[in-house]
């Protein structure tokens, strides 16, 4: 399936099923997210624990197990390489630099909950939709940039707690893994993976 | 349901004020050190050479906003001039006047509002071309040669930007009246570094630290 194609989907499948009938406790919610992430590949790249993370999550409940909707997420990596001399065959570099990936996901979200009724409620979730990452590399007062989109799978499991059956709102902390098919042969980058935990506020049985 | 709005706004303002920011590294810390690049013309067999020319206290500049201002005077120029003999003295190479038959040239001039480094990529830091071919822009006829070769950098514009720029002239084995630059350093950015004239002098000890094949 094209990009396109899929970020289409992402988009508007979630909004179709706001019209569904539901009968989960939870009914529609929204939050918003603080995400903190590690690389997993490319570490030469960026390495760095990152906790320049955003999320804002999107939920309609189909019934008291299964919720489905989409997530959009934000996270900025950084790497740094102190200064060091690059020999070539006919000269040689000496810079530090450091390297920035910013990446935006969107992704259609299915989740399972394990007991929708109490206050403390598991779940596991997928996601599958698009990422794109900018990368860049700044030396000195010189930068090297270059864009890719890729396919984005995102495995999660969390515990949501709401507070009481009368408050509208909870909390949630999740962690997910992120494969995406993201690639730069500039920058000789290729499938950037990151792991995750997410820490976020939700508003339940939102109109 | 107001307040859960009035709640959801803030969350998301506060999130946007703790990740949104810090995109892109501060300045200051990017022009702490300047970059220095080196390329030479890598059959060239620099104990070959014994003698070097080169105006003291005065520096080239290539200036795309004044084209007719093409020397630089005063402290840095003799900062620059002072470190290159300083370094090539400990070579073992010697000073002598241009009409000595100098087996070297050594040019320094500073290049401003263009961009002189080349694109480096990641896999392979260091993309490097085959030697330095530049034509003789400083002061041209200086040395009584020209020697237009191509001009493999000086690709684009960049405004706000100064490299100071070295070359090795040889002038021992010119061939049809031209002359070719068998090594040249580049070392910036000069306008943004937060210590010019100390990084500078840095920047020159590292462009010979870096290139150990010139030695006699």
């Amino acid at each position: 399936m094209k990009m396109k194609q899929l970020l289409l989907l992402t988009l508007f499948l979630p909004v179709a099923w706001c019209h569904a009938q539901s009968d989960s406790p939870l009914g529609r919610y929204i939050g918003v997210s603080w995400n903190m992430n590690k690389p997993l590949s490319n570490g030469a790249f960026v390495s760095d624990f990152s906790t320049q993370g955003l999320q804002f999550i999107y939920r309609q409940g189909i019934n008291e197990q299964f919720s489905i909707g989409g997530d959009l997420n934000y996270a900025v990596y950084k790497g740094y390489t102190p200064r060091k001399t690059y020999y070539g065959d006919s000269g040689a570099l000496t810079t530090d630099y450091f390297n920035y990936v910013q990446s935006f996901g969107l992704t259609l979200t299915g989740d399972y909950l394990f007991s929708s009724d109490k206050k403390l409620i598991p779940f596991a979730g997928l996601g599958i939709g698009a990422a794109f990452a900018d990368f860049k590399t700044y030396y000195n007062i010189y930068s090297k940039t270059d864009g890719s989109w890729g396919l984005l799978i995102r495995p999660q499991a969390g515990v949501m707690y709401r507070f009481g059956r009368s408050n509208n709102w909870g909390i949630s902390v999740a962690a997910y893994f992120d494969y995406t098919t993201i690639k730069s042969s500039d920058f000789d980058f290729a499938n950037f993976n990151s792991a995750g935990i997410r820490l976020a506020i939700l508003f339940l049985n939102v109109e | 349901m107001r307040t859960s709005r009035i709640t959801f706004f803030w969350s998301v303002l506060t999130l946007f004020a703790a990740t949104g920011c810090s995109t892109q590294p501060e300045m200051v810390d990017r022009v702490r050190d300047m970059i220095v690049q080196t390329n030479y013309v890598n059959t060239t067999n620099f104990a070959s050479y014994a003698t070097y020319a080169m105006p003291m206290d005065t520096i080239g500049h290539v200036f795309n906003q004044d084209p007719n201002d093409t020397l630089i005077v005063g402290s840095y120029a003799k900062l620059v001039t002072a470190t290159l003999k300083s370094t090539m003295d400990q070579i073992g190479y010697t000073q002598v006047g241009k009409k000595q038959s100098p087996d070297l040239a050594l040019n320094a001039y500073v290049v401003e509002d263009y961009s002189v480094f080349q694109s480096v990529g990641y896999s392979n830091f260091y993309g490097g071309y085959g030697g330095g071919y530049y034509p003789g822009y400083y002061y041209p006829g200086y040395y009584g040669y020209g020697g237009y070769y191509g001009y493999p950098f000086y690709q684009s514009y960049s405004v706000n930007t100064a490299t100071l720029v070295l070359e090795l002239v040889d002038l021992k084995n010119k061939s049809n009246n031209k002359v070719l630059i068998v090594w040249n350093a580049y070392a910036g950015d000069l306008l943004t570094s937060v210590d010019t004239f100390g990084k500078t002098s840095e920047a020159i000890q590292q462009a010979f630290k870096q290139s150990p094949y010139i030695k006699k």
